[in-house]
């Protein structure tokens, strides 16, 4: 109800009517995964490096047809976030302006579910581009993978008496779930492993 | 970036990694990730459609099982590796998957990969049988090395121009013709007979020492026959003929006739190399103690030929051929006082006798004297004195004392032969082995047809004894192969690691199954190559199978030469076990590939013998 009329209000704020298939029901049953890697880790100072979507298809992770996009920096690169994702000002020259890259990534997305792990922070990232432009937020609905493996294991930990303490770094849920570490701190990989996870945790004989 | 995980993949993906970089990114940037929870069943389909299925699967991680349409298990794919090739090549019509374990998988589209296998770097790994991807796994490794003289062909060597002349040539004439030409050496041709050869030695000798006219003809100065050699042969095929023949030159020939002249001094030019040299350091030995150092350059021959990808088989030929020569050396150097000895004949057996082994593990070698000479005096001083110099030159003493310092294997051919029989009528599993050992000698010194006589018994014997075969057989059957069922190695029992004695369970029952063909058959050669090809041309083995058994034994022996190595220099004793986990997984598809050749062999056996019947 509630999210029903949020919805009609961000629809009827929506600055240019080209983005109106972000409010369209999807003709597919596709999800799509995305991650970030910033300048920091704070939404409200930080900027965009990179971006990188994939999409879910049923069981398959549409990694042929991924989006990745590198974002133009108007200022350095703080030297402590190139550390984590290896990506040297000298490697955004040829990026995409702010809006021009969201755009795409709007393309890409439509109307789908968002899967992704703190997406939280991803989608303020986001947001923080789109709202002074469309005058909107990321309206999609989001499946925040953390909180799914937090259900699951809270299930079967909770019948037994131990107390559970449940270790929801990334690092951690790969090691659990059994799933390759292709390598993290790239967006693409981290977009991959995240929709694995999520494949992970919705296979039906899981739950069993 | 992005595509880098997959790039790295597909380099650990064999055929794919030969592919250049270029082409790989085209493939990695088609590539989707797939995830199968445990149980998934699939089937790949052959054409395109969204409802269908026409993808080739990598396993990143996770077991999948491949069925066939009569739910007979064939393979199981873990990480690493593909599969679906055979349903989008259209080689078979239907296959079922199932997952074992949990699986992640990229998939690439058919298109994609039918676009790739034509290029020439893995179009054959998808359409060639298990002999040509060995040939090509063979070549690859050769490729990588560098390329050796030793491995070069014989065209790779300065030739000396071929002249030709009729047995009715004058000498002066030969001499005229041989100057213009600037070589030693002519051809002979014979009306009738084949040609022969005749050097500028023969005709000095002819007109200084025989005084011979120099307007007489040459025919009777030829010697025959002429020892040719291939012009497309490897050169060290070329120095294994001039040694074993004892020749300083052969005569080069191309498919359509005579084409020059091979010497062993330009030969010696090319090679500048130990196994040139250990040929003549073998020759000039005065003392045994001169042979200490050619045994140690035989070792580093081995080595060296194994780096280079030469076939092992090969590579037993030529150290098998030195090692006679030295054998025969030290026999000359110790009865350079008892000439009688030379009456005898001087056995190689077993392994050696087959000309099988490569890396030095034991002797095994026997003495027959005839009939008609009484047992020369000092014979077991000598013998002893013998299998010591063997031993202190680096052959290991046979653990079953099968050597001629036991007396029982140093007897008259009479005695030898009632010994034989007496272990035919009464077999245990250890006067088998005898036999066995005995079927595969060779004769290093000495009178040939000392042997050949004792093994014309055993053909007789077993001619007239056809219920001995079976027995003879049983130890084919005898060790399993060390894969199960669901294609997985079986793990060593104690250690729990994968490693498998491949001596035991592959390299044996190949041999000892192949020698008791060559029993019922009587074929006289003794290595299992030789013996194969006879088998062949018998028709006893089919020509496919046959090559396929042959090109196994070679991959099993290569495998165990290289763990050999390895342990030697870690100054181990050499075993038969190799570590599975060490071997690519290439190498690992191929040998269990092989294991099969060797399952359908005990199949054959097993028919052949009737082998289930005495078990």
């Amino acid at each position: 109800m509630f999210k029903q009329w949020r919805l009609s209000r961000q629809k009827k704020r929506l600055k240019d009517p080209a983005f109106q298939f972000l409010f369209e029901t999807p003709l597919d049953e596709d999800l799509v995964c995305f991650d970030c890697e910033t300048t920091g880790l704070n939404p409200k100072k930080d900027r965009l490096v990179s971006l990188s979507a994939v999409k879910i298809r049923g069981q398959c992770i549409l990694t042929s047809q991924a989006l990745n996009l590198t974002f133009a920096q108007d200022q350095a690169i703080p030297e402590g976030s190139i550390k984590v994702h290896m990506i040297r000002n000298l490697d955004t020259q040829m990026g995409l302006s702010p809006q021009e890259a969201i755009s795409q990534f709007l393309q890409f997305i439509g109307g789908r579910p968002l899967v992704g792990y703190y997406l939280e922070f991803d989608i303020a990232m986001v947001n923080r581009i789109i709202q002074p432009w469309l005058g909107i937020q990321l309206p999609n609905p989001t499946i925040e993978i953390s909180e799914r493996y937090y259900d699951q294991k809270w299930a079967q930990q909770s019948k037994t008496m131990m107390h559970p303490s449940i270790d929801l770094s990334f690092q951690a849920i790969l090691e659990d779930l059994a799933i390759p570490n292709f390598g993290q701190h790239d967006a693409f990989n981290d977009a991959l492993m995240t929709a694995l996870i999520y494949l992970k945790l919705t296979e039906p004989n899981r739950k069993s | 970036m992005s595509y880098q995980q997959a790039l790295n993949f597909l380099h650990q993906v064999t055929p794919f990694s030969s592919l250049d970089d270029q082409s790989l990114l085209q493939i990695a940037q088609a590539l989707d990730v797939v995830y199968f929870a445990l149980g998934t069943q699939l089937e790949i389909t052959q054409t395109e459609s969204s409802k269908q299925n026409a993808y080739l699967y990598f396993v990143i991680k996770g077991h999948i099982a491949e069925y066939d349409a009569d739910q007979r298990q064939r393979a199981v794919y873990g990480h690493n590796t593909f599969f679906g090739d055979a349903i989008l090549l259209k080689k078979e019509r239907f296959l079922r998957y199932e997952v074992l374990e949990e699986a992640i998988l990229y998939r690439l589209p058919q298109a994609v990969f039918l676009a790739f296998i034509q290029q020439p770097e893995i179009e054959g790994y998808f359409v060639d049988d298990i002999v040509t991807k060995l040939n090509r796994l063979q070549a690859q490794v050769q490729a990588e090395a560098s390329s050796d003289a030793l491995m070069g062909g014989v065209t790779d060597a300065p030739w000396q121009t071929l002249v030709e002349v009729s047995s009715e040539t004058t000498i002066r004439s030969c001499v005229e013709q041989m100057n213009a030409q600037q070589t030693d050496a002519c051809v002979v041709h014979f009306e009738t007979e084949t040609p022969g050869i005749v050097t500028a030695i023969d005709l000095l000798n002819a007109l200084a020492l025989s005084a011979q006219d120099v307007e007489s003809p040459v025919g009777v100065l030829a010697n025959c026959p002429l020892i040719t050699v291939h012009q497309f042969d490897y050169l060290f095929n070329a120095l294994l003929k001039m040694t074993k023949y004892r020749l300083n030159r052969l005569v080069v020939r191309s498919d359509d006739g005579l084409v020059g002249i091979l010497h062993q001094k330009d030969l010696m030019n090319v090679f500048a190399n130990q196994s040139g040299l250990a040929v003549i350091k073998i020759e000039q030995a005065q003392t045994v103690s001169d042979l200490q150092a050619v045994v140690k350059e035989i070792d580093r021959l081995v080595i060296h030929l194994n780096n280079r990808g030469v076939k092992t088989h090969y590579i037993a030929k030529l150290v098998n051929e030195l090692h006679r020569k030295l054998i025969q050396k030290v026999f000359e150097l110790l009865a350079v006082e008892q000439p009688e000895l030379h009456q005898g004949c001087l056995l190689v057996m077993g392994s050696e006798g087959r000309a099988e082994q490569v890396i030095r593990t034991d002797q095994d070698n026997a003495f027959i004297w005839p009939d008609s000479i009484p047992k020369p005096p000092g014979l077991g001083v000598f013998m002893d004195n013998f299998s010591q110099t063997l031993i202190a030159l680096g052959f290991p003493p046979c653990p079953g004392n099968i050597m001629v310092s036991n007396s029982q294997w140093c007897l008259n051919l009479s005695d030898f032969k009632q010994q034989l029989r007496d272990w035919l009528n009464q077999p245990t599993p250890e006067r088998l082995m005898k036999v066995s050992i005995l079927f595969d000698a060779e004769a290093v010194v000495g009178e040939v047809s000392l042997l050949q006589a004792l093994k014309q018994t055993l053909f007789n014997w077993v001619d007239a004894n056809q219920h001995f075969l079976p027995h003879f057989a049983k130890p084919v059957l005898m060790f399993d192969a060390p894969v199960n069922f669901l294609g997985h190695w079986v793990k060593d029992k104690p250690s729990g690691q994968a490693k498998i004695d491949i001596k035991k369970t592959g390299i044996f029952p190949i041999v000892q199954g192949v020698r008791c063909l060559a029993l019922k058959y009587g074929i006289t050669k003794t290595n299992t190559h030789w013996r194969i090809k006879a088998l062949m041309d018998k028709k006893v083995l089919d020509e496919t199978f046959g090559f396929e058994l042959g090109e196994v034994l070679n991959y099993m022996n290569t495998l165990r030469l290289e763990a050999m190595i390895v342990q030697l220099n870690c100054e181990k004793t050499p075993d038969n076990f190799i570590q599975v986990t060490q071997l690519s997984s290439l190498q690992q598809d191929l040998l269990k590939e092989g294991f099969k050749v060797v399952a359908r062999f005990k199949q054959l056996i097993d028919h052949q013998f009737k082998v289930s019947s005495v078990l």
